[in-house]
């Protein structure tokens, strides 16, 4: 059973690479989720990251291990077509809520955001809070998921110039993407909330709350639920 | 429990191994030596693995106290180095492994030769591991941040005996760190260059500005405004993807950036090339002010340049087992 054609190839003498597709859309998505979960799998010494993004996925390896470098290609060639060829549906994906406050304190952008719309705050968070996000890939920053989904009506461009340090927690919008910073950081997005979640916690069994393939939606809370939430954290 | 006391902590020290690797779904960064090349050699000379975590220490070093017997080695930029012992003071130069007693103290002044200088302390530093690892990545606080004055860190227990660094192989390691001719493979977008910028990318000089760091040394030396095909593009920027180990990153602006150990997984500027393996040590030794050039190589070249290296390396000076 034969798969659609994959590129798979060399970047450099440390990194391969495989091409699901074209742009974003859910289809290349949905391959690229496939080729992680089948790359993963693949048992070769030099291997040491495997990279999910929108339309790719980067296999890192160690160059001092790679012996033949045509049979590590052939390999990751195979797991992706083998995986893309299956078309296992992904029946159990989780569906994660995050809290969020969404206020000026914590989300100093929320009023430029209704402003520059023509909306209202409580119509931005209504907005907001109204998909189901999936989290395409994490990058960027430990825990960081970019989500998509977000409502084309809320979607504005990033600063100019980032702010030197954003809180943790902090929920943001990048052009047409929406996310969670999870550490305190430098960011370049518009900040309109906060959750109380810990999005990455390295002494977790999981350290990141989000992962690739889950489903995403924020729920509004108030300061009250809010510190009630991060005391329990 | 042995412990290195930390007396000052220089510009910016932190503990750091071969890497935190196997979690960039997660968004975690390798992080790791700037310099692997000088952290082996050094875990060598000691006695260690060479995985074992070191110290890396980031232009000027610090002072450091020993509570128990240990070889130590300073592995990477020559530095001013002076060992305080009962018996007196002793100059120490880099690549030259010193036996240490309790109470002795190590003063590293300012690096004179690169940026980065690893101590090397035989039984490695052996803090918690985080994710597999003890390297220290600096921008997110994962693994801990930069050493602080009166902190003390656990030593491991030692392992095999010193070692000396043979002539011939001091030089091949100081060569290979020295580089400022930097080898490049092109991809996998250097099409966003047009055809007088890909020329002078091969021609020009770029000098190291002074805003790098463990993330990335950023070059002067106006490239080009980098032109994203439509099929890569989104929101007026590239599509993110994963970014592998020595990226050479064209951003809006057109000054290079040449990627190191704490760059994110994932990025939206176009990478234009590569740094062969073989000199990313160096990428970790410059500082702000040298200036570098591009060297076209291939990939079979870049992998037999590396090979040639590492199988010199360890018939002169082999790991250590385990």
């Amino acid at each position: 059973m034969h798969g659609p054609k994959v590129g798979v190839y060399w970047i450099s003498d440390s990194a391969l690479r495989v091409d699901l597709g074209e742009g974003i859309s859910p289809e290349v998505r949905r391959r690229v989720r496939a080729a992680y979960a089948g790359l993963r799998g693949m048992s070769h010494p030099a291997v040491l990251d495997i990279t999910p993004a929108y339309a790719s996925v980067m296999i890192t390896i160690d160059p001092l291990r790679l012996g033949e470098p045509d049979a590590l290609l052939g390999l990751a060639q195979r797991s992706v077509q083998e995986s893309l060829a299956t078309a296992i549906e992904a029946a159990h994906r989780r569906l994660v809520d995050v809290p969020v406050l969404y206020d000026e304190r914590v989300g100093p952008d929320l009023a430029h955001i209704a402003a520059i719309h023509g909306l209202s705050v409580d119509e931005v968070i209504l907005i907001h809070t109204g998909p189901v996000y999936e989290v395409d890939f994490l990058g960027f920053s430990p825990g960081f998921a970019y989500l998509s989904g977000l409502d084309e009506r809320l979607a504005t461009p990033r600063l100019d110039a980032p702010r030197t340090r954003v809180p943790a927690g902090s929920v943001a919008i990048g052009g047409s993407q929406t996310g969670v910073y999870p550490q305190a950081t430098p960011g370049g997005w518009r900040i309109i909330g906060r959750t109380p979640l810990r999005m990455f916690d390295a002494s977790r069994g999981e350290p990141s709350l989000l992962r690739m393939d889950d489903r995403v939606r924020f729920v509004p809370i108030n300061a009250a639920r809010f510190a009630a939430l991060e005391a329990a954290g | 429990m042995p412990l290195l006391r930390v007396v000052k902590p220089g510009m910016l020290s932190t503990v750091q191994d071969l890497g935190r690797l196997g979690h960039a779904a997660i968004g975690v960064s390798p992080s790791g030596a700037c310099d692997t090349l000088s952290l082996r050699v050094g875990n060598r000379l000691v006695g260690n693995a060479d995985g074992a975590a070191a110290l890396e220490m980031t232009l000027v070093g610090g002072e450091f106290e020993f509570d128990d017997d240990r070889n130590v080695v300073l592995a990477g930029s020559e530095c001013e180095t002076a060992l305080h012992a009962a018996s007196g003071v002793t100059r120490l130069h880099a690549w030259t492994t010193t036996r240490v007693r309790p109470g002795d103290r190590l003063e590293i002044g300012p690096l004179t030769s690169g940026a980065r200088a690893y101590l090397c302390i035989s039984g490695g530093v052996a803090t918690t591991p985080v994710l597999g690892s003890r390297s220290v990545h600096v921008a997110s606080g994962l693994g801990g941040a930069r050493v602080r004055a009166g902190e003390v860190l656990p030593l491991g227990l030692r392992g095999s005996d010193a070692r000396f660094l043979p002539g011939a192989a001091h030089r091949l390691v100081v060569d290979a760190i020295g580089r400022k001719t930097l080898r490049l493979r092109l991809g996998p977008h250097w099409r966003v260059l047009g055809k007088h910028a890909l020329d002078r990318l091969m021609e020009q000089s770029f000098t190291v500005q002074e805003r790098s760091d463990r993330m990335g040394l950023r070059l002067s030396g106006l490239l080009d405004e980098p032109r994203i095909p439509k099929t890569l593009e989104t929101d007026g920027r590239m599509i993110t993807e994963g970014v592998p180990p020595g990226a050479v990153q064209l951003p809006p602006g057109g000054e290079p950036i040449i990627l190191l150990a704490d760059r994110p997984t994932t990025g939206g500027y176009p990478v234009i090339g590569c740094i062969a393996a073989i000199d990313l040590p160096a990428c970790g030794q410059l500082r702000p002010r040298d200036t570098v050039r591009f060297e076209h190589v291939d990939l079979s070249r870049s992998r037999e340049l590396l090979r040639e290296l590492h199988r010199s390396l360890d018939s002169m000076l082999p790991p250590v087992e385990g």
